[in-house]
């Protein structure tokens, strides 16, 4: 009916024209143009819709098509993801040179005042590429805070900061490994873990990972501890008791035997002057002041066994802070976003949980990674639950047939309505109609994305409800003119473990203690190796 | 055979398609009545334009038309033809309708006997 109205609408406005020529009408001209106007409104409005609300802040991306329906997209003049929905974490897959950084995170970034104005941010970036670096800080002006475990000029930051039990709950994830065949070491840790951090933490003076080594690996340090401990006012007696047990119960080379593994862990967080930034007493990064100061970081973490350790325990200090927010109520608090770039070597057992808790304490998720496979070394489920935990999805090119796959599904699927006409003369001439449900891209359009280009499932406003709408368009490039003029940071000033602190490490660890410890570490080696 | 507007879409033309051709009829005689296109053509203006026009222009109108070559005349005879094509087309929206629903019924009835057989 609607193209019915439309073409009546045409004639009339043939006719307007003709009769303004032919009767030289003024009139009838101005009225003509005034009709047409009003058909090009209707045109607009009923042909290419805005489904988002331009006047709504969020991330604004331009042009783009709405492909819900791809056998009719529709265009939209000016796509506003709006800040409400993106709020939910957004998850991007693509091949390298897709735009994941560049046109993703980076563009994110660079309108990040605009989606959520006095926000901070903290990028993980997880290739070691410091060109981005430098792009983000043409972009944007750069971080308040670099972090890197390679680079020099990197801030600090501690990761025994915080309460006991965030504190167990980070360093489990990377000290304590795990066995197919006896769960018997991994408990032992544990269990030490939960009686000597609270024991530690209650001296009220600030302690680092340099000084769990000490008294775990040191019998006089563990001594000092306890006569510490006995001494200090807030420490809890059972937690005191339990550890004084411990300590009595048996040698102490027979009890550090057991705690072998955790100590090995422990030695590449504590040994060398690169793990000064990770040990210092007064660090520059406190995470949870970041987050309330609206205050932005850059964690530089190329890829390495250490690494990797190091990244798990930052997301995990993140997660103890979306724990805080959660409890603390988080209503009115204002989103602060983790972008996680290239993250999918550093996917870790824990990160499902982790971002289920970050959704609702406004802590969105913006992950980006390149293969399925990423995901399903860590769990088999786990590719399902990070669909499930973030809201917005953008698929980018994907040259992997696999990954290709998984990011058709994500797309989803729609109703074909196909047709088809019989002229031959049998029994059954004439139309039929059949509704199909077929996946709405195949893996070739995915590889035939250009770079930046991303189909975009999402959440918006529609017709006064919420809509899951399918988008393609190209993301805009932000402008970071200049980059290679960029300077990466100076380098900042690392208090090492000489602050204010428990400074056991610098009491107890002299040179000839370590190189034992180091020989006894590479024995164990070898004695490994000899066996396997 | 199930009738859908991929069939019936011609229909919305067919105004078009039987009056426009009435205006290029060469001349003919029934009786002792002489017919052309050029009467067509004037039997259009006379009964389809002038009544909604002013007297003014009109008159305008009829001493162009006197004055107008073939072609022009043509012209003007498409764009009546064409006017009276898109005033149509509601009525032939609502035909074609019409036409939709009873061949769907058809069949939806010739479908249910024979279910009905069958299942008998």
């Amino acid at each position: 009916m609607k193209l019915i109205s439309l073409i009546m609408a045409a004639g009339l406005i043939l006719n307007l024209f003709v009769y303004a020529y032919f009767f030289s009408s003024v009139v009838t001209l101005v009225t003509a143009l005034l009709v047409s106007f009003f058909v090009g409104y209707l045109i607009r409005r009923w042909f290419r819709v805005m489904p988002v609300n331009s006047k709504e802040h969020g991330w604004v991306l331009g042009e783009a098509e709405e492909c819900s329906d791809p056998d009719k997209p529709i265009a939209i003049d000016r796509l506003t993801l709006p800040a409400d929905y993106l709020v939910l974490g957004a998850l991007c897959l693509g091949s390298p040179k897709a735009g994941k950084t560049e046109s993703f995170a980076l563009g994110i970034m660079s309108q990040i005042s605009h989606i959520w104005p006095n926000s901070g941010y903290a990028f993980f970036e997880g290739k070691g590429d410091t060109d981005i670096y430098m792009k983000l800080v043409a972009a944007t002006g750069g971080p308040d805070y670099f972090f890197s475990t390679e680079l020099a000029g990197s801030c600090s930051i501690n990761l025994m900061s915080g309460e006991p039990r965030d504190v167990v709950d980070r360093l489990k994830l990377s000290l304590i490994g795990h066995t197919a065949s006896t769960s018997f070491y991994s408990d032992e840790q544990l269990a030490r873990l939960t009686l000597v951090v609270p024991v530690l933490k209650s001296l009220g003076m600030a302690v680092s990972l340099r000084d769990l080594y000490t008294v775990v690996a040191i019998e006089d340090a563990e001594s000092e501890l306890l006569r510490l401990a006995q001494a200090a006012p807030n420490c809890d007696a059972a937690a005191l008791s339990l550890y004084k047990e411990w300590v009595n119960s048996d040698e102490h080379a027979k009890r550090v035997s057991a705690l072998q593994g955790l100590l090995n862990r422990l030695f590449i967080f504590v040994y060398g002057s690169h793990t000064d930034r990770l040990n210092t007493y007064q660090p520059d990064i406190d995470v949870s002041e970041i987050v309330k100061g609206g205050k932005s970081v850059y964690f530089h973490l190329p890829l390495t066994d250490y690494t990797r350790s190091v990244a798990i325990a930052l997301v995990e200090m993140f997660h103890v802070e979306s724990r805080r927010r959660q409890n603390e109520g988080c209503h009115n608090a204002i989103p602060y976003p983790l972008f996680f770039d290239d993250w999918g070597a550093f996917f870790h057992s824990n990160f499902g949980p982790f971002s289920s808790r970050c959704r609702s304490a406004k802590l969105p998720l913006f992950f980006s990674f390149q293969s399925l496979s990423q995901m399903t070394k860590v769990d088999p489920a786990f590719a399902a639950e990070l669909d499930d935990n973030v809201a917005n999805k953008f698929i980018m090119r994907v040259m992997g047939q696999e990954t290709g796959e998984y990011g058709v599904a994500l797309l989803g699927a729609h109703d074909r309505l196909e047709v088809g006409l019989s002229d031959v003369r049998t029994n059954l001439p004439g139309t039929s109609l059949a509704s199909r449900e077929v996946a709405r891209f195949s893996t070739q359009d995915l590889k035939s994305l250009r770079a930046g280009e991303v189909y975009i499932s999402t959440l918006v406003d529609k017709d006064n409800e919420t809509q899951n709408l399918i988008l393609k368009t190209r993301l805009p490039l932000p402008c970071f003119d200049g980059w290679r003029e960029v300077s990466m940071p100076s380098a900042a000033h690392i208090d090492s473990a000489t602050g204010e602190g428990l400074n056991f490490w610098l009491k107890y660890m002299d040179r000839a203690k370590l190189t034992e410890i180091q020989h006894r570490a590479e024995g164990d080696t070898a004695a490994f190796e000899e066996i396997v | 055979m199930i009738l859908t507007w991929i069939r019936l879409w011609p229909l919305f033309f067919l105004p078009l398609l039987l009056l426009l051709p009435l205006g290029f009829v060469p001349e003919f005689t029934i009786g002792r009545l002489h017919l052309s296109g050029g009467a067509v053509r004037e039997w259009f203006l006379n009964n389809c334009l002038l009544p909604v026009l002013s007297t003014d222009d009109g008159w305008q109108l009829v001493s162009w038309f006197y004055d107008a070559s073939y072609t022009q005349e043509v012209l003007l005879h498409a764009l009546i033809s064409i006017d009276i094509t898109l005033l149509l087309m509601p009525l032939v929206f609502g035909f074609g309708k019409v036409l939709i629903f009873i061949s769907g019924f058809i069949s939806r009835t010739e479908h249910a006997q024979k279910t009905r057989v069958a299942r008998n």
